[in-house]
């Protein structure tokens, strides 16, 4: 009898740490219970359309891969991890040790996604040694060295893109990894040029120039950043816009210390984990002068707590770069964040995640540990006004 | 000039995510052998699978599901398995419910079922969207028994074991030592088998007048020796009966519990055993032992835990007992000489005792039901 009253209570307890309420028959057969917005939206049809073609042609390469291509396409616009799975789900059928070339393509791209680089690598430079020429192989080799922060070698992949991308992919491939060197300014003249030439060139492309761009004027501390990054939201459609554009110019704004617009720019999409946290930074920020932010504010932290735990029972090691951030930023925690941001440095080494590690070490008191992020600098030679703003802080 | 995709290119994270991928939440309780259990699965992963919006509008409605709950189910139960040492237990869905959950509406099933045996080992297998969606995650949480496990199901991992373990034991064991307790604590037989018992301990009749124990260390010795032997006599036929190694009809045991209750509330007025009382409670413990053997008999449970699950139970008994005795004894010492103690609670006490003895004896021995 206790035993039973007991279990009910433990059973309760466990049903309502994941639904918000008790399972209930709905009355009305009318009732609309999901909006399948994954069908509105051309792209999106079109990722339909392509599952559909697959699925009459069972065992057939070719659908499988133009699936799995929008499929990866359409779960990056909607940032739904499900999308990936459904492509990862596609080419399952040809997933061995010696898959066909676009395959491997098709999977290292995931496994970029899934931030599991060397894997990704190993397939590139699988595809990159039967076919140098493969462009789509070649800019993905190149972001993820740029990401794990080897500029020079993503820049030897960008010049062998010349003559075989188109020419803004080309010049934006280059500007981006050799910002990251010495020459910084001429960098971004390259890409400034490159365009203006090509107004012709596809949405997609001027877009990822455009946000380049902006990327790199931030580095340089230009005084037209903001307007970078503004044309280059002004490309895509107002109301979705590309999360990592959304993303690099909130940070930008939390760097000049203006929370307030941080905010209302991210305000409109508080659904995505990435605006999410940064809502709660500049929240966190505004706070001192705005004490009614605070409900508000509660409730971010404690939905971001619930993704971090949802994400670790899955069994998914939680992002370590939003996770330093959120300990950094929001709790005000540096002794906590620092072993975060360095376990995420030793994945992926871009100036932000070099920014990350000098904050929490410095709030820590403990910038002995910042050292491979200071000899990463002095190596690499990159200049980012950011940082060296910060080092200039007492 | 080949093409190139973009917007697969930059550095996307995890963190980019509107949704969380996507996961199932399976609960799962055995206890014995009865399995009961909840299933919710996201309404986008159905729909992915079956395509449930019926009209191509956009909004899935409760209407287009309701049309297909036999079919969802069917689905969703043909992607998950029960096994209780390796034998499917079968398992009956409730009709087909809605889920809120943070990522969604989520179509939820509660089954429940029957093992055939309450198992040393219990299987889950599960295999929901792994063909579509190979980062789909099933995550499960369990109660088996009073532990609770979870685990999570990925297309590497398809089946998971959990053993009822030491774990398992100590569980049982900790449940039975509160079953015992509250066994005292309820149980009017006991209790008032206990209270016959307890009256006389610090004053009793002698040579037709009252007689106060001398001193209150050897009143407490004497009440424990009492108390304990009555349980271990208690725990041995308990054992006995619970193993299947003793049987008796309940009636002649029900009867003969009443019995020594009654003996036991005259032998306060009219002293028949004085001297060894702990030898009389041992003899009547073994008859109480005896009776109570239905308390675990029927829990299924396997011999290893019902052994741990008997220790904790007779500790539980008396853990319970000696804290009554904790708190009587040096209460009635103090009270010892007056009247009213000796003549209102020992004497009336032990009258009353005897009165509803009787009757139960009556009641049991001629299977008679009093309305009272």
């Amino acid at each position: 009898m206790t035993t039973r009253l007991l279990m009910a209570v433990l059973m309760v307890t466990m049903l309502g740490a994941a639904a918000a309420r008790e399972p209930y028959r709905p009355d009305d057969d009318e009732q609309v219970l999901l909006r399948l917005n994954d069908r509105e939206g051309p792209e999106v049809s079109e990722v339909w359309a392509a599952r559909k073609a697959m699925r009459d042609a069972p065992g057939e390469l070719s659908p499988a891969l133009d699936f799995a291509r929008r499929a990866i396409e359409a779960g990056r616009q909607r940032a739904d991890p499900r999308f990936m799975s459904y492509a990862e789900a596609a080419i399952a059928p040809w997933n061995d040790a010696d898959p066909p070339l676009e395959v491997r393509v098709i999977r290292a791209t995931l496994a970029q996604h899934r931030h599991d680089f060397e894997a990704a690598l190993a397939d590139l430079d699988a595809v990159l040694a039967e076919a140098p020429r493969h462009a789509q192989a070649r800019l993905t080799r190149s972001v993820i060295r740029r990401v794990q922060g080897d500029p020079q070698a993503a820049l030897r992949d960008c010049a062998a893109l010349v003559g075989v991308a188109s020419p803004l992919v080309a010049s934006t491939c280059v500007a981006d990894s050799a910002s990251l060197g010495r020459q910084p300014d001429a960098a971004l003249t390259l890409l400034q040029t490159a365009i203006e030439r090509a107004t012709q060139a596809p949405l997609a492309e001027r877009r990822w120039a455009f946000t380049v761009r902006a990327e790199i004027a931030e580095r340089l501390g230009r005084d037209d950043t903001e307007r970078c990054f503004r044309e280059a939201l002004n490309l895509g459609r107002a109301e979705r816009p590309d999360p990592y554009l959304l993303y690099a110019y909130a940070d930008f704004l939390l760097e000049m210390q203006r929370p307030a617009e941080a905010r209302a720019l991210l305000l409109p999409h508080a659904a995505l984990d990435g605006a999410l946290l940064r809502l709660a930074i500049a929240e966190t920020r505004l706070l001192p002068g705005q004490p009614g932010l605070k409900p508000a504010l509660e409730a971010r932290k404690k939905l971001i707590a619930t993704r971090f735990d949802m994400s670790r029972r899955r069994g998914d090691t939680p992002h370590q770069r939003e996770l330093a951030r959120y300990l950094l930023e929001v709790e005000a925690d540096p002794v906590a964040a620092l072993p975060v941001a360095l376990n995420n440095w030793a994945q992926q080494r871009e100036p932000a995640d070099a920014l990350l590690v000098l904050k929490a070490a410095a709030g820590a008191g403990r910038n002995e540990a910042a050292r491979p992020v200071k000899d990463w600098l002095r190596d690499t030679g990159v200049q980012d006004q950011r940082i060296t703003r910060h080092l200039a802080t007492p | 000039m080949r093409g190139v995709w973009i917007m697969a290119l930059l550095a996307w994270c995890a963190a980019a995510q509107a949704h969380k991928p996507s996961d199932s939440y399976l609960r799962v309780a055995l206890q014995g052998s009865e399995v009961t259990g909840r299933w919710d699965v996201p309404l986008r992963d159905l729909d992915y699978v079956l395509g449930l919006d019926a009209d191509g509008d956009g909004r899935l409605q409760w209407r287009e599901l309701r049309q297909r709950e036999n079919e969802i189910q069917a689905f969703m139960l043909s992607h998950l398995a029960i096994e209780a040492d390796g034998r499917h237990c079968g398992v009956v869905s409730a009709p087909l419910k809605i889920a809120d959950l943070a990522d969604g509406p989520a179509a939820s099933v509660g089954f429940a079922g029957q093992c055939a045996t309450a198992p040393q080992r219990l299987t889950v297998r599960y295999g929901l969207f792994f063909e579509v969606d190979p980062q789909h995650r099933g995550l499960l949480q369990l109660r088996f028994e009073d532990t609770a496990y979870t685990g999570v199901f990925s297309p590497q991992r398809r089946a998971l074991d959990f053993d009822r373990g030491v774990g398992g034991a100590w569980a049982a064991f900790v449940q039975y030592f509160r079953v015992g307790m509250f066994h005292i604590a309820i149980g009017l037989d006991h209790l008032l088998f206990l209270a016959g018992l307890l009256l006389p301990a610090v004053v009793w009749r002698q040579g037709g007048r009252w007689q106060a124990a001398p001193s209150a260390r050897a009143a407490l010795v004497e009440v424990v020796k009492v108390v304990s032997a009555f349980t271990v006599a208690h725990a041995a036929t308990l054992s006995l009966a619970s193993l299947d190694l003793l049987r008796l009809p309940t009636r002649l045991t029900e009867s003969l519990v009443a019995a020594t209750i009654v003996f036991a509330a005259v032998n306060n007025l009219v002293p028949m055993v004085r001297r060894r009382l702990w030898a009389v409670a041992f003899a009547f413990g073994l008859i109480h032992g005896a009776g109570y053997a239905s308390v675990l008999g029927d829990l299924g449970l396997d011999a290893w835990t019902l052994v741990v699950a008997l220790l904790g139970f007779n500790l539980g008994v008396e853990g319970m007992q000696l804290a009554v005795v904790a708190l009587w004894v040096p209460l009635a010492y103090r009270l010892r000489h007056q009247a009213g103690y000796q003549w209102g609670v020992v004497g009336g006490g032990s009258l009353l005792v005897a009165a509803l003895g009787t009757l139960w004896w009556v009641e049991r021995t001629f299977n008679l039901r009093f309305a009272w």
